[in-house]
């Protein structure tokens, strides 16, 4: 290994050790201001609106799909192993316990993500956050708590829009192939599923909605140079963030089963 | 006009500032009298923008202290720094208008903030301070949609809408026309004999400097190499200002 190549490694470890750094101060003032009055209750309901009415079509119409997608696979490998009457409660567990909450992640990191980081980015390039800052407004308070509430507040309802639209697509798919009551399949599919499968499945979706505002809204702050910048922190808003959800289902995934199987 | 009088409304002291290895202030020593109007001038990356970033605290000085009031802001908390702040108007070099907000939403939005007041009464006294700036028919319209003069109308109106006790202008005519410039000086001398505003003014342009300024004072690499009266200033001997002067008009 070169001079040069040893020291291009030791710059991307410094650069990745400064943004570790500087997001665990931004996570530690995050914690301090959602405790702290006053609350922008206003602009909470604004962005909830903006994260998640206008993140529901496109979260409904990713459910749909996996449902049918779900049902179709489901089917084809059920009725090889001969137990095709398992078929409606295969596709609620796997809708309710992972696609659901993983696929709106998903769909939420990669809309809300991205526009968030934008959004700030914009924000900054041009002034408008030291404009606020400069009207004696608390910006992290305004922009930030909000921003990462709305994503936190709205990841569970919008998983159980997904899960809904899921369930009955994959009742749809089964019955464009074969007759199937839609009572039968709802009852045979809830059959076996609990509290326990769905409840942690849906808290599992705090923490994604967490991720995706915290890793969105420091993406958008950070960011710099212009336009450019502004293309940047939003790409990098996505990735890091639909990383972080993938990576946070593995970890959650294990601690459900430790703590609820 | 007292320049330096005993109990300035800004007092800044040893002000340094550098980004990296680049000294932006070296050290500037500035009181302001109340109602006194100073103009900044200084080629451009002399740090006449830091400066007025770092009074209203959206920078952090290396050294040095700033007092407003009487109240050194340079290490206050956040929250008794936005009181302070509540008495300050703003105007960026490009305005900084919120650009998911109207005109009308943009100039309401201190009021929003920092009053009681109900609806009507915003609505009425942002109709005002447009009216004052010739903005008055382009309420709805949203940033996005007008020129850059009619933005650093609404970013002034904006700046003024709270009353403030000092103004600091960035530039308030940089890209203008001269006749809006002409306009925009009018209207910030009238508001500063109105209310006898402290007004710190970043600005290129010298016609301006003659219009509003009390008092002038050049930076160059950080320091303040001349200070005084605009005519003050015209006489004096440092090269740089000799050029920097001739160059201007």
């Amino acid at each position: 290994m070169t001079n040069e190549e040893l020291l291009g490694k030791h710059n991307i470890l410094l650069s990745f050790l400064e943004w570790f750094g500087e997001l665990t101060q931004f996570c530690w003032r995050l914690a301090r201001a959602m405790v702290t009055p006053p609350f922008e209750i206003r602009e909470l309901l604004r962005q909830m609106h903006e994260i998640g009415t206008k993140s529901l079509p496109l979260v409904a119409m990713a459910g749909g799909a996996i449902g049918v997608v779900l049902s179709m696979h489901a089917r084809d490998s059920l009725v090889r192993f001969g137990a095709k009457s398992l078929l409606p409660m295969l596709i609620l567990l796997s809708i309710i316990k992972e696609s659901g909450p993983i696929i709106t992640a998903l769909v939420v990191s990669g809309r809300v993500g991205a526009g968030i980081g934008a959004e700030l980015g914009s924000m900054k390039v041009t002034e408008q956050i030291d404009a606020i800052e400069a009207s004696a407004v608390d910006t992290f308070k305004l922009l930030i708590v909000t921003r990462v509430l709305a994503c936190v507040l709205m990841l569970p309802l919008l998983t159980i829009v997904a899960d809904f639209c899921g369930i009955m697509t994959g009742w749809v798919a089964n019955v464009l192939i074969e007759p199937m009551p839609f009572t039968f399949y709802i009852r045979n599919g809830f059959k076996s599923i609990t509290f326990s499968d769905f409840l942690p499945a849906i808290f599992k979706t705090l923490v994604f909605g967490l991720l995706i505002g915290i890793i969105g809204c420091f993406q958008g702050l950070r960011t710099q140079g212009g336009t450019e910048g502004v293309g940047r922190a939003s790409t990098s808003a996505v990735v890091i963030a639909s990383l972080s959800v993938i990576l946070a289902d593995v970890i959650l995934v294990r601690l459900i089963i430790l703590f609820f199987s | 006009m007292e320049p330096n009088g005993n109990n300035p409304t800004v007092k800044i002291k040893s002000l340094h500032k550098a980004f990296g290895a680049q000294t932006v202030l070296g050290g500037i020593d500035l009181n302001i009298a109340k109602g006194e109007t100073v103009t900044v001038l200084g080629r451009s990356g002399t740090g006449k923008s830091v400066l007025l970033k770092l009074i209203i605290g959206l920078q952090k000085p290396d050294e040095g202290t700033i007092e407003l009031f009487g109240t050194e802001v340079t290490k206050l908390p956040l929250k008794e720094l936005n009181e302070v702040r509540k008495k300050l108007g703003f105007l960026f070099q490009q305005a900084a208008l919120y650009d998911s907000l109207s005109v009308e939403e943009n100039v309401a939005f201190p009021l929003r903030r920092h009053t009681n007041s109900s609806d009507s009464e915003i609505s009425e006294q942002v109709r005002q301070m447009l009216a004052r700036v010739g903005m008055e028919n382009d309420l709805k319209k949203m940033p996005s949609g007008i020129s850059g003069g009619m933005k650093k109308r609404v970013g002034l109106a904006r700046a003024l809408i709270l009353n403030p006790e000092i103004i600091l202008l960035d530039e308030p005519t940089a890209g203008l026309d001269p006749i809006t410039t002409e306009e925009i000086d009018e209207l910030i001398k009238s508001l500063q004999e109105e209310r006898k505003i402290t007004s710190l003014i970043v600005t290129h342009d010298l016609h301006s400097v003659g219009r509003l300024a009390d008092r002038v004072i050049i930076l160059k690499e950080g320091n303040v190499i001349a200070e005084g009266t605009p005519e003050e200033v015209k006489k004096s001997t440092d090269p740089f200002v000799i050029k920097f002067l001739e160059s201007g008009l």
